[in-house]
């Protein structure tokens, strides 16, 4: 039998305002955590909302002003109120709410980490309406740091997996490791978060929905995506084994389906798509000079040229009019296609050249890489196949069919379906693709090309449920042919605009793009081949202008460059400016879109090649929308057996008990075989999460009674489940790539190596083992102790103090420079120094520490400075410490190490007129100083 | 009568409450009382399983915890041989029952069984007093239900004081 007290700070100790028999404990995953108690008191008491319950090592406040119920009178003895009745006054069921329920006070308004600081660059409103883009889920947790500063400064701490951007955040680091394994990095997530008059509560809880971390909040310490915690012990049925009774209940609301038909998007679909799917663009090689392969196709370039070029300036126009890919025998090249009646002295001499026929150029530029390759492949005569040209406006003499070239001619759909539609069966296109063959074990595919579906193999238990998803953006995420997530969805230059964006009217800016060479696309073709009433339009992703979309009006086909070894083909874009909320035109030049900055682009017809890629990631996540949705997903309600837990309280250390360290969000680890119930696979992260945890002290006997609610995932309400449904798409993928908590590659960071490759806001051109995606990197490595950032691509200089390719991270505090004073016999003094006056003999040696490397070597100037008493000095000569300089004697003392002697003493002297000296080094590389003052009294 | 031992009081509440002797204070006598340690001991948390035989039960380290209890005292008043002797007796024992009512928490001591315990209050009243005569005289004998909330401490009357037995 246990009782609690309810105390209060009103200066000096707390005193106790009342004391409570019972207590209920509710915490709820990612929501409220409060203790409940009922108060039975002969006299009325003033609870206050600042009173408090000290409960498993957390206070908790009184939420709001408790119910009482009356029940005995008072009365006034000796000047005291004295009850009548022990139980005159029951206030019942006092809620007491946790550090963590104050976040719900607390609003979310745009403010920006050091938003007062003068080193600020960053943009901020402190509005509660307004939007801000998150590149990671430390982008908000920024926020809500700024926010909880705002209010509290100081006292919250907001802590994310990743060790440096958290340290940006908070300076005490020490309780980092107790929350996380390691040094984490999630990556970008590219998310558009609005707010509308919300609480950082409110705020908090995108990191579960928007970005798929979870959080819990220990005293005023937010920890989001923490390293999950079992309950060691596997809780089964039976005495000593944690439970007495499992009830399993499955969610009526769910939807079960087992066989799913899939649609995508009309964005950026050619009209009458499939008609070309399968369909390739084939020619012959007639004749090729050394730099030239000249095709068997005349006037060639009238057909792929818009706006038209009449045949009679060609004789005229000699110059690359735009780029393709050309393949021949498992090769591809980028070729720049051009045509004219050139006669060459070869030419002339070889009687198949018909010097009346106008031909179509392909140039292959001598730096492309494998151009000499292929050019060496092809002979007259070869084949050769063309992508990157609209083959709408190539005649069928050059069009190769696919072999099962036949769909109903009444066929007529405009948005993107499965891959294979509608010449292929998705069986067939599933089984030939390699990596997609494994799909095959776990789903049954329509063997019909026209009617493509995907059924759970599920379906022999469930029966066949059908269900239909539709990737448009209204309740899935939109799927539609894109350059999203290929290695050069990155702005390869970004604008200059000078104005402060308070102009009467924008214009236009320019900024430039990059397109892998065997990429595909081509930006001025997709512009100039545009349907008509179709506006071609960039919209920012990451950067400053995350969120705008911005009309091209004209783009411009630039030379190619080489990064990284990879060769991309550049364009410059004419871009139409937009006016903010505020009247202000983007881009301006505090808010600029920036190389690096990914887009996508819309409202142009893509190459089949993206359409293709798109209808594989719709069948991918439709795979994984059916893994959700084709078996019933359930709810468990383990009772705990109480006197299991009291006997574990007893045996296990201090601090240790299930009583004590149990809460929401830990994962329970249940076991039973009757019901199927197998959630421990040995590593212990498939067990469900416990949802709702109430622990009720004195709830049997004495003891404490615990009741749980677990769940495999968060439900959500009405509104959350909306907005997870436009994020259903992420999370459908990640269920097919089996990766739920890390969206993006994960970084960890090793030790630094002489011969790696490291990058700064660079692509690294390897892709990611896991998803093989390319990105844009910036690497961070350890070394002597110390993480550093990566300032230069392709640096080969070793991190060390000074070193301008690396920025060490100043990570667990060794950012601290000291300097030590050693003598010959390296005997470190204190600051004081008392000897007896009249006698000095000093050898003084002092060395710099950064952390634990010595740099004193690397000082670019010493001085040491004298002060001493002088009480007939002009007061403003003096410091602080009313001291006066001896500057002569500074000037003659540039030295590292010195040698002090009485002859460095002033006369006089002693206790009541010392003497300091101080030594200063100065590091002008890193524009540091150190100092250090020994004294004499 | 002269069998009869003595039958110790003292307020808990407040300090330098005198202890009470109950003869000398009122004129009763404690005639019986049980010679009671302690009642029930707790029901510790229990389990039935249905697939076990018995009970688990959970006993903490410190062993059963005990509930409080409560016995039957029966006390006497001596009649005098005057006029107002059975008003004597009515306020003698009116006396003595205000005062376990007024006093909240006692301590007592009994001579007889020894055994002295704290926290301890008025319960009940029974309503069978009777008169009893023997050698020594005629005697109103009632019967008085106490509660024991501590039925662990134990009381012992030393020099005149009712102390904690340690």
């Amino acid at each position: 039998m246990s009782r609690w007290s309810i105390y209060r700070n009103a200066g000096g100790a707390p005193t106790m305002v009342a004391v409570c028999d019972s207590l209920e404990y509710h915490d709820e995953w990612m929501g409220d955590c409060y203790v409940s108690v009922t108060v039975k008191s002969d006299h009325a008491i003033d609870f206050q909302l600042s009173d408090y319950i000290y409960y498993r090592g957390e206070f908790f406040f009184i939420g709001n002003d408790p119910n009482v119920v009356k029940k005995a009178k008072t009365s006034i003895e000796n000047g005291e109120r004295k009850g009548k009745y022990g139980e005159g006054f029951v206030y019942e069921n006092i809620k007491l709410y946790s550090e963590g329920s104050r976040l719900a006070a607390i609003g979310f308004k745009d403010y920006v980490l050091n938003w007062n600081s003068a080193s600020n660059q960053n943009v901020y409103s402190s509005l509660g309406t307004f939007s801000f883009f998150a590149g990671s889920i430390d982008d908000l947790a920024d926020r809500l740091q700024a926010n909880l500063d705002r209010v509290d400064n100081g006292q919250w701490k907001v802590f994310t997996p990743d060790y440096i951007r958290t340290n940006q955040r908070i300076s005490d680091m020490s309780d980092f490791y107790s929350y996380y394994n390691g040094y984490e990095s999630y990556g970008e997530n590219d998310i558009n978060i609005d707010v509308d008059k919300q609480s950082c509560r409110d705020i908090l809880k995108y990191s579960y929905e928007k970005f798929g971390l979870s959080y819990y909040i220990k005293g005023k310490n937010i920890i989001i995506g923490g390293m999950d915690i079992s309950v060691s012990h596997i809780f089964r049925y039976g005495k000593n084994n944690g439970l007495y009774e499992i009830e399993r209940s499955c969610d009526e609301a769910q939807e079960l389906v087992t066989k799913v038909y899939a649609y995508g998007s009309d964005t950026n679909m050619p009209p009458n798509y499939y008609a070309n799917i399968g369909k390739r663009i084939k020619f012959t090689i007639a004749h090729k000079t050394e730099r030239e392969i000249i095709m068997n196709n005349p006037m060639l370039l009238m057909w792929v040229r818009t706006p038209f070029i009449p045949a009679s300036q060609l004789y005229r126009a000699f110059s690359p009019t735009f780029s393709c890919t050309i393949t021949c025998g498992g090769t591809s090249i980028t070729a720049h296609v051009s045509g004219d009646t050139f006669t060459y002295a070869d030419e002339k001499e070889d009687p198949t050249f018909d010097h009346d026929t106008k031909y179509m150029f392909f140039w292959l530029q001598s730096n492309d890489v494998g151009a000499r390759a292929f050019y060496d492949s092809v002979q007259a005569g070869s084949s050769v196949y063309v992508t990157g040209v609209n083959i709408n406006k190539i005649p069928d003499t050059f069009i190769e069919l696919p072999q099962n070239n036949n769909y109903p001619a009444l066929l007529a759909i405009n948005r993107l379906m499965l891959p294979g539609f509608p010449y292929t069966s998705l069986h067939d296109y599933v089984a030939g693709n390699e990596d997609l063959s494994v799909l095959l074990s776990k789903y049954v595919f329509s063997k019909d090309p026209q009617d493509p579906w995907i059924m759970s193999r599920n379906y022999l238990e469930a029966g066949v449920m059908e269900g239909t998803v539709v990737y448009d953006g209204q309740k899935q995420k939109e799927i539609y042919p894109s350059i999203e997530n290929t290695n050069f969805n990155f702005v390869a230059e970004g604008s200059h605009v000078e104005d402060n964006g308070y102009v009467n009217d924008g214009g236009t800016f320019t900024i430039k793009l990059g397109v892998y060479q065997n990429a595909g696309m081509n930006w001025k073709k997709a512009f100039d081949e545009r349907l008509s009433g179709d506006t071609m339009v960039i919209s920012m992703n990451t950067g400053w202008c995350v969120g705008r979309d911005f009309e091209v009006t004209k783009v411009e086909e630039n030379a190619t460059y080489i990064l990284n070894g990879n060769t991309y083909l550049a364009y410059e874009l004419t871009l139409q400016r937009v006016e903010d909320e505020e009247g202000r035109w983007l881009p301006h030049n505090q808010c600029q879109i920036q190389t690096g900055d990914k887009y996508v682009v819309s409202g142009i017809q893509m190459p089949a090649e993206y359409i293709e890629a798109a209808a594989r990631k719709m069948l991918i996540a439709a795979c994984g929308w059916l893994d959700r949705r084709d078996h019933m997903r359930y709810t468990y309600l383990p009772k705990i057996d109480e006197i299991y837990m009291a006997r574990q309280h007893d045996q296990a250390e201090e601090g240790k008990s299930y009583h004590d360290i149990l809460r929401a969000g830990m994962r329970l680890q249940i076991e039973d075989t009757d019901l199927g119930i197998e959630r421990y696979n040995g590593n212990g992260n498939t067990a469900p999460f416990i949802d709702i945890l109430t622990i009720k002290e004195n709830g049997n006997n004495g003891i404490p009674t615990y009741d749980v609610v677990l769940r495999d995932e968060k439900e959500k309400g009405a509104l959350e489940k909306l907005a997870e449904s436009i994020e259903d798409l992420k999370k459908d993928t990640e269920s097919m790539m089996e990766r739920q908590k890390h969206p993006t590659r994960d970084r960890t960071y090793e030790e630094w190596d002489p011969n790696g490759l490291y990058y700064y806001q660079t692509l690294n051109p390897e892709p990611d083992p896991v998803t093989g995606i390319v990105y844009i990197e910036t690497s961070y490595v350890w070394h002597n102790g110390k993480l550093w950032m990566c300032l230069r691509t392709l640096t080969t200089e070793e991190p060390k103090f000074g070193c301008h390719d690396w920025k060490c991270m100043m990570v667990g505090g060794i950012d601290e420079y000291e300097m030590r004073f050693l003598d010959a016999n390296e005997v470190p003094y204190s600051d004081i120094i008392q000897t007896k006056p009249g006698y000095v003999n000093l050898f003084i040696s002092p060395i710099v520490l950064w952390g634990n490397e010595d740099i004193t070597e690397m000082a670019d100037s010493w001085q040491w400075h004298k002060y001493y008493v002088d009480e007939d000095a002009d007061p403003s000569e003096m410091n602080s410490s009313g001291m006066v300089e001896d500057i002569g004697w500074g000037m003659e003392h540039t030295e590292r190490e010195i040698m002090l002697t009485d002859e460095d003493m002033p006369t006089a002297w002693g206790r009541l007129n010392p003497v300091i000296f101080e030594c200063v080094a100065t590091f002008e590389d890193v524009e540091i100083e150190i100092a250090r003052k020994v004294g004499f009294a | 009568m002269d069998k009869w031992r003595n039958f110790y009081l003292q307020k808990m509440e407040g300090s330098n409450n005198p202890v009470k002797e109950s003869v000398a204070a009122w004129g009763i006598y404690c005639k019986d009382i049980p010679f009671k340690l302690f009642d029930k001991v707790k029901a510790p948390a229990k389990r039935t399983w249905n697939d076990e035989h018995g009970d688990d039960e959970y006993i903490s380290s410190d062993g059963l915890y005990l509930e409080a209890y409560t016995m039957r005292v029966e006390f006497g008043c001596k009649k005098m041989d005057n006029p107002t002797s059975v008003t004597d007796v009515r306020v003698k024992v009116g006396d003595f029952l205000k005062y376990l009512r007024t006093s909240g928490h006692l301590k007592m001591y009994s001579s007889h069984t020894k055994i002295g315990r704290q926290y301890v209050r008025l319960e009940s009243i029974s309503d069978s007093a009777k008169w009893k005569s023997d050698e020594s005289g005629e005697y109103l004998i009632f019967e008085v239900t106490l509660k024991v909330n501590d039925p662990v401490t134990d009381i012992t009357y030393d020099n005149s004081n009712l102390t904690v037995q340690a």
